[in-house]
């Protein structure tokens, strides 16, 4: 039974995954603090997925790219899961996961006859807040051929037509910010714009959780932040965020007491 | 029966703390910091302290454990900070701290840090009068408490209006080249120097400030008299006096605080005072407060300086005295909160 949590995007996710790859629970809350949800979704998945603690025999967490605050939140809750619990914590990328979503429900669509390109290629973006938007390029598989990254909205259509010829898809909620770019005609907006946390013991394969770790032979160093180190063949990832931006070199400001202000003489 | 065993974890700034305690016994008192990492940008940045944090947390977790000689499942409740402090800092101690709860399936209390700070002393020093005064002073605080008791009676009587005290020590250091954190290297080179050699203001102690703020504290005015003074002497081209200028405005610094300290020891009847925070270790500090003391006949308690700075065998501290107290746990959905009065020893 594999526990599976994302908390990269504005939307906390969680799903039961049987080691059959049956989804027996998923949740997803919106909300702009994961750390306050988490637990209480984790905890219904289990009740509603009918399982004891004991019977976990993995977590699988992603790792963005997304809000580092947030995406933390995830990992730190899957690795004190995973410790306590005494099981391994996978990391996958949040953009694999909707990635897949996305071939699924293509897939889906034709067997029922809708009209979808099925030749298509695509991207997965999502908000990187100041203005940017973190992406990734996959083939018509569902296979990641480029990034993540994080670039400038503009900067992300002009590098998926280099990639994909005109007018490519989009999957993720990047560019819900910035409507102009699909009003225009310039993306093509396709379903899902979150990830389903289900899908993430997918994108490292059911039969592969348990020995991720050894699999994927490419972890992303952690401390590097460095975009250069995501490995395009890894699948399964250390259980840290994918750090693509340096971290913010201002000294905060000391943390606030608020004053209670006792009358004085 | 036996107090229950609490673990404590602690994350609110640069310090990933995690202290395990029985009663009043401390078992484990594991903390890793990445104050070097902060070093370079003479104070703490908040996406690297949130970094080091994720990295820390479980190591720091397993390190307390074989500490105590524990299994996980001998721990009886989780106690957390839950403010105040960096949020993003906050956010990964908490997560981890509610996960660690609900996989042990045990109780768990978000507390207030500054009361967490009051509290430790009890491991070191035995039962904590009632009631007593705090000073808290550090890089991220200065707060001056009257303390009923630590469960549900602390009153913040006053605070600084801007820089912390410890951070003023930080920017003072920079000024003077010194390595930062600022306490420790103010502290040494104020050793060769004369207290006396320049006299910096005293801010917030006239008689005028009495009734608005008695026992609130300002630093941002001593830290800019002072680069006002090293700008001066180094427009008229004469070398820079570094331990005089150190020993002055830690003199400064450490008057102002003893002055509203005893005040309120004075003002509210109460002659137990303790001191606790990172500059508590200071050296002018402890030598002023003792004469001090002396003198009003105040007894004076400080802990040790590895449980003066931030840790988690602090939280763990306050997490078995409101066990012990019967005082309901927090559920696993609370929100941390950056901005925390010390009103809220819970969350
Ligand atoms: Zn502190």
């Amino acid at each position: 039974m594999f526990l599976c949590l994302d908390t990269a995007t504005s939307r906390t996710t969680v799903a039961m995954v049987s080691g059959a790859g049956e989804l027996l629970a998923e949740s997803a809350v919106d909300h702009s603090d994961p750390g306050e949800v988490a637990l209480t979704q984790i905890d219904s998945a289990l009740d509603i997925a009918n399982v004891a603690k004991s019977d976990l025999a993995a977590v699988v967490v992603g790792v963005g790219p997304g809000p580092y605050t947030s995406t933390r939140v995830g990992c730190v809750v899957a690795q004190t899961i995973g410790f306590t619990l005494g099981i391994p914590t996978v990391g996958a990328c949040t953009h694999d996961a909707i990635a897949l979503q996305v071939v699924d429900g293509r897939a889906h669509a034709l067997a029922h006859g809708d009209d979808w390109d099925p030749h298509g290629a695509f991207i997965v973006a999502t908000d990187a807040r100041r203005k940017e938007i973190y992406w990734a390029a996959y083939d018509e598989h569902g296979s990641r051929v480029r990034g993540p990254e994080v670039a400038k909205p503009d900067a992300v259509v002009e590098l998926a037509r280099d990639l994909f010829g005109e007018t490519p898809a989009v999957a993720g909620d990047g560019f819900a910010r910035y409507p102009d770019f699909a009003d225009l005609g310039q993306i093509r907006l396709v379903g899902p714009k979150h990830p389903s946390a289900h899908w993430l013991a997918n994108v490292i394969g059911i039969d592969n959780v348990l020995t991720a770790e050894l699999h994927s032979g490419a972890l992303v160093d952690h401390e590097s932040n460095g975009q250069d180190l995501v490995d395009l063949q890894a699948r399964a990832f250390a259980p840290y965020p994918l750090y693509l931006r340096e971290p913010d070199a201002k000294p905060a400001a000391q943390p606030t007491v608020e004053y209670e202000g006792r009358p004085q003489q | 029966m036996a107090d229950p065993i609490v673990l404590g974890i602690e994350s609110s700034c640069d310090e990933t703390g995690i202290g395990v305690v029985q009663g009043t016994t401390l078992l484990a008192h594991q903390v890793a910091t990445s104050v070097e990492e902060h070093a370079r940008f003479g104070g703490v940045v908040p996406e690297i302290a949130s970094r080091a944090h994720l990295e820390s947390f479980v190591p720091t977790l397993d390190r307390a454990l074989a500490e105590s000689s524990l299994e996980l499942s001998d721990i009886d409740a989780v106690a957390v900070t839950g403010g105040p402090g960096l949020i993003g800092a906050l956010l990964v101690g908490s997560s981890g701290a509610k996960a660690l709860a609900w996989s042990l399936d045990r109780p768990i209390y978000a507390v207030n840090h500054l009361v967490a700070h009051v509290t430790v002393d009890e491991l070191e020093h035995g039962r904590l009068p009632e009631p007593m005064i705090a000073l808290l002073v550090s890089g991220g605080h200065t707060s001056l408490m009257r303390v009923g008791n630590v469960i549900d009676d602390v009153e913040t009587v006053g605070s600084t209006l801007d820089d912390a005290v410890g951070e003023a020590f930080d920017k003072v250091a920079r000024l003077l080249g010194l390595p930062f954190p600022g306490g420790p290297s103010i502290d040494r080179a104020a050793q060769e120097g004369d207290p006396e050699a320049i006299a910096f203001p005293r801010a917030l102690t006239a008689a005028k400030d009495q009734s608005q703020h008695r026992f609130n504290f300002s630093f941002s005015g001593l830290k800019t008299a002072v680069a006002r003074w090293v700008e001066d002497r180094q427009r008229q081209g004469l070398d820079l006096p570094v331990a005089d200028v150190a020993a002055s405005f830690q003199q400064a610094a450490v008057d102002v605080l003893m002055m509203k300290t005893f005040d309120a020891c004075d003002y509210f009847g109460i002659s137990d005072l303790q001191i606790g925070g990172g500059v508590a270790a200071n050296s002018a500090l402890r030598a002023s407060v003792e004469a001090r003391a002396l003198a009003a006949g105040v007894s004076v308690r400080i802990p040790s300086p590895h449980l003066c700075t931030d840790n988690g065998a602090m939280v763990a501290a306050l997490g078995s005295k409101l066990a012990r107290a019967g005082v309901p746990p927090n559920g696993l959905n609370f929100a941390v909160r950056s901005s925390l009065p010390t009103s809220s020893v819970v969350l």
